[in-house]
């Protein structure tokens, strides 16, 4: 199909879910593709189509009116079907209606609105709801409350203040500044999901406005004219607004009008005078609207009745769908024949990628693309509510058509219910289903039901994301949904495709609810894995407003879980300053810096020892010794090591002096631990350079602020230099020079990737990779089988058979995680209530309590464990 | 491709990072304390690789610190 000249990106949107169709003709409820394949419409123009494509008495209405010469525009004159719609309006509308302004759209009417109130007030400020749409032009926009069709936009919406639909309180406190002209309120929030209010509230919050010399205004664009089984939902509230709004079906599915009813209350001069537009007041489109009004009204309103009994019967099968499936449908909303149905975020036991389709809005979507294809039924989303699938046929569907919608909904639901959401999205696309009676051979992972009756210590969220591609889409990823292989390249494709339309969004969004983790006494947490579907690559290209737009959507995703701990996994921590940018009073934070590196220095020394040369022995380096992870372990190695040398990145101007940083508060402490007399590691080389107990006071004198600890270093390699001794420490940052020197290496940098040539090692090197991704190269075990390789970042949970889904972060083996994950959990379940981990220069003592901490509740360095990632 | 347009190619990439308007940028004005960190930094060489079709190391920007020193480093390198 040719890309859309109207709208690019949402074609492409639709096609990612299978919904991209040329629709060629039109007749009743149904609509017919390019491909003449027949669709039953459960959308109808989202309540614009009232009557089905070509209603025979709207035809006739048009053809008439086309043989009459009657007259289409002659304003300012009178034009008398205008004037007799109007009149027919506002004797129908509830509330004492006395004039309209006729208009070619919802927004327009909304438009209209906005200036006869301000003008009939002397008041500027404008009321909606959070929830509330009431179209997309410069005005209306402001009305709408999500932001985000303001904000690409440049729209000020100073003058329009929103409350939480439902909320009298929180109207009252606005109204009683006197200052709101208005309150535009929806009977039932049509984008929102259908979303109907509590009992009395519209009545309540009318009465409020009359108390505040506020004007009352109900949007009955979408609810009005016989969709919820009544002509004007507000009569059936029993309201009387001030001013009432229509558009959508009252063009009868045929033609673009819209009508804005009012009384006295709001009716001024300087509006009739100022407010015009040319096709406002058009005869051809008066005559289809009265129509429309002839037909819902005939014999008594017999279509308002069987529109309430059709909604009755819709509603009663929808709520049977929500009983029989309680964990694939979250309920149902509505009236008559608009119809919200709420599903529940898919669970990421399978794939990560389906949980955070539930986010980003792509749920119903998929629904949407399977119902379509498999069952002929057309149905769509609404527009500000993800996960809700709106159900808003023309007036004239019949209960056989319902039944095929609610089928259709049936075999989804089975779908989702089994853990098989992918089929949704292979079906959408033609795939074939799969014979009746298949049996998945894995059953989907069954909730942690585990007997173990512990206590629950805590809650945390970690924050992560793909490493790779592979991380989305990759075989192992794969797996559990035995694919057949076309189907398979069919999901990583779509997986790719929907990966980098979703990307520019920058939305985060819970990728795993992990109900139980457990230490090793069986007390457990609770915890969820926030992902976004960004890999470093993209996190590198960010613009600093995008990287904290970014950081706010994880942290938002975060903050409705009401945890304890947040910790950062992998880029998360490098874009905020090392969390320094997230850290806020609603919960603790930590980047798991700590365990991470205590942890690669206990793979490391363990390693040494098994190889038969301890650490202590062995000539040492650091690379990326000034990152937050190197410097910490550096200080801790310091106190392991009598020979370490600190490399950093030539190219970085600063590696130098922050090395130097680093290498004064190693040689501060080992200073500390002479004082103590409990020298160990660079202390003992260090005793022979400052023998008495005056020269370690007056060094410790320089001070542990940056200066004192150049100072620190510097007087130390001059003290070495005079004994002609080599120093204990050295700094430096020609990598090639010291690689083939060094017997034991920690490496920490965020490279992004591998940078270390295994042929120059050293022979019978131990080395210990911190980094993600790893900064060695994939082939050195094959190529040095004399190298030892340790993974420094991992760690063995207390529970060795727990996954994080099957995912399991990056596909890791059972029972073992990321430390900076492990982390989080320690300090959860140790009940700590402050960050961790945090900037540049955490404190080691910290670290060195964060390691005890996790020891002591059965975490181990899982270090050799994963050789076979590094690369 | 001329030095003009590659010095208008990094204030582009360098203005898109950090959400400001080319034409403001300081030119002469080190990227640090323009703002850009490390992170930023090896993205503006993987834009820079992508525009131009070449291989960067990763730290170039660290290098060459400027709008107007990284764009004669770059210049020489597709004009050898
Ligand atoms: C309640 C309500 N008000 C206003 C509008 C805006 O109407 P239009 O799309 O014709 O501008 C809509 C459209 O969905 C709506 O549902």
């Amino acid at each position: 199909m040719s890309t859309s000249i109207l709208n690019q990106t949402r074609q492409e949107l639709l096609g990612f879910f299978g919904l991209d169709e040329t629709i060629t003709q039109a007749s009743g409820t149904r609509l017919t593709t390019a491909s003449g394949r027949q669709l039953i419409d459960f959308a109808a123009q989202f309540g614009a189509v009232p009557f089905g494509y070509q209603p025979a008495s709207i035809i006739s209405a048009a053809k008439q009116f086309l043989d009459s010469e009657q007259p289409t525009f002659v304003q300012p004159l009178v034009n008398p079907i205008a004037e007799t719609l109007a009149q027919r309006l506002i004797e129908l509308a509830p509330g004492d209606m006395t004039r309209a302004t006729l208009t070619t759209s919802g927004a327009e009417t909304v438009e209209a609105a906005i200036k006869l109130v301000r003008a009939a007030t002397n008041r500027t400020l404008i009321l909606g709801t959070d929830s509330g749409f009431h179209g997309k032009t410069q005005g209306a926009v402001g009305v709408t409350g999500d932001p985000q069709y303001r904000e690409p936009f440049h729209v000020d919406a100073s003058d329009f203040a929103h409350v939480p639909y439902g909320d009298l309180p929180a109207l009252a406190a606005k109204l009683e500044t006197r200052q709101i002209a208005a309150f535009f309120v929806e009977t039932v929030q049509g984008e929102a999901g259908m979303r109907t209010p509590p009992a009395q509230y519209l009545l309540k919050a009318q009465e409020l406005c009359r108390q505040y010399g506020t004007l009352f205004v109900v949007d009955e664009i979408q609810t009005g004219l016989g969709r919820t089984g009544s002509l004007f939902s507000a009569t059936a509230e029993g309201l009387s607004p001030d001013v009432l709004l229509l558009a959508k079906a009252l063009g009868g599915g045929l033609v673009p009008i819209g009508a804005c009813l009012y009384g006295e209350r709001a009716w001024n001069r300087d509006f009739d005078r100022f407010h015009s537009s040319t096709f406002g007041i058009n005869g051809f489109s008066a005559a289809i609207a009265t129509a429309v009004l002839d037909q819902l009204t005939a014999d008594n309103g017999r279509m308002l009745t069987a529109v309430a009994d059709l909604g009755a019967y819709l509603r009663n099968a929808l709520e049977r769908l929500v009983e029989r499936y309680p964990n694939v449908f979250r309920g149902v909303d509505g009236r008559g024949l608009m119809q919200g149905l709420s599903l529940r975020n898919w669970p990421g036991d399978r794939l990560y990628t389906f949980s955070l389709a539930s986010s980003l809005g792509a749920l119903v979507p998929i629904v949407c693309g399977y119902l379509k294809a498999r069952h002929g039924v057309h149905c769509l989303p609404a527009l500000n509510a993800g996960n809700v699938l709106r159900i808003q046929p023309s007036l004239i569907v019949t209960r056989a058509e319902i039944d095929i919608l609610i089928e259709g909904l049936t075999t989804a639901a089975e779908l989702i219910d089994h853990g098989r959401q992918h089929r949704l999205i292979l079906e959408a696309n033609d795939f074939p289903p799969q014979a009746p009676g298949f049996r998945p051979s894995m059953p989907p992972p069954a909730p942690a039901t585990s007997k173990r009756r512990g206590r629950c210590l805590g809650r945390f969220a970690f924050l992560l994301h793909p490493t790779s591609e592979d991380g989305v889409n990759g075989d192992s990823i794969l797996a559990p949904l035995e694919l057949a292989e076309e189907e398979k390249d069919f999901m990583q494709k779509w997986l790719r495709r929907f990966t980098e339309w979703a990307k520019p969004n920058l939305e985060a969004g819970v990728t795993y609810h992990a109900r139980k983790v457990f230490n090793a006494d069986g007390d457990y947490v609770e915890g969820w894995l926030i992902g976004s579907l960004l890999q470093p690559k993209d996190f590198m290209r960010l613009s600093l407003a995008k990287r904290k737009k970014l950081l706010q959507n994880y942290v938002n995703a975060a903050s409705e879980l009401n945890i304890d701990f947040l910790g950062l996994g992998a880029y998360t921590s490098v874009i905020s300053n090392a969390g320094v940018d997230i850290v806020n009073d609603a919960f603790h934070t930590t980047t798991g810096n700590s365990l991470t590196a205590m942890v690669g220095v206990e793979g490391l020394t363990s390693a040494c020892l098994e190889r038969g040369k301890p650490l202590a022995k062995r000539q040492t380096g650091v690379i990326g010794a000034y990152g937050s992870v190197g410097r910490l372990a550096s200080l801790r190695l310091g106190k392991l090591c009598e020979r370490l040398v600190l490399l950093g990145n030539a190219a970085n101007r600063n590696a130098m002096q922050q090395l130097s940083w680093v290498a004064g508060e190693i040689y501060r402490n080992a200073l500390l631990s002479l004082q103590a007399q409990e020298p160990s590691g660079i202390a003992k080389p260090l005793s022979a350079l400052v023998p008495n107990r005056e020269q370690i006071e007056q060094l410790l004198s320089l001070g542990e602020d940056e200066e004192g600890l150049t100072k620190l270093f510097q007087a130390i390699e001059a003290l070495a230099a005079e004994a002609n001794r080599p120093p204990p420490l050295t700094i430096a940052s020609e990598l090639e020079s010291w690689l083939p020197r060094l017997e034991a290496i920690l490496s920490a940098t965020s490279n992004g990737s591998a940078f270390i040539d295994p042929s120059s090692l050293h022979p019978s090197a131990v080395i210990c990779d911190c980094a993600q991704p790893p900064d060695i190269q994939r082939h050195t075990v094959t190529q040095r089988p004399d190298i030892r390789v340790v993974e420094g970042g991992l760690v063995n949970l207390p529970d060795s058979g727990y996954r994080f889904g099957h995912q399991n972060l990056d596909d890791m083996p059972d029972g073992v995680t990321y430390s900076c994950l492990a982390e989080t959990i320690v300090l959860t379940m140790t009940g700590k209530r402050r960050d961790y981990s945090i900037g540049k220069r955490p404190p080691l003592a910290d670290a060195e309590e964060v390691l005890r901490h996790a020891l002591a509740l059965g975490f181990k360095p899982a270090g050799a464990q994963r050789i076979k990632r590094a690369g | 491709m001329s030095l003009d347009d590659i010095i208008d190619m990094v204030s582009q990439a360098v203005a898109a990072v950090l959400d400001t308007d080319p034409q403001s940028l300081d030119r002469e004005r080190p990227f640090h304390e323009l703002g850009i960190d490390s992170v930023l930094a090896v993205g503006l060489s993987a834009e820079f690789e992508d525009t131009l079709g070449v291989v960067l190391d990763p730290e170039i920007a660290f290098e060459h610190d400027t709008v107007n020193k990284v764009s004669h480093y770059l210049h020489t390198l597709v004009n050898p």
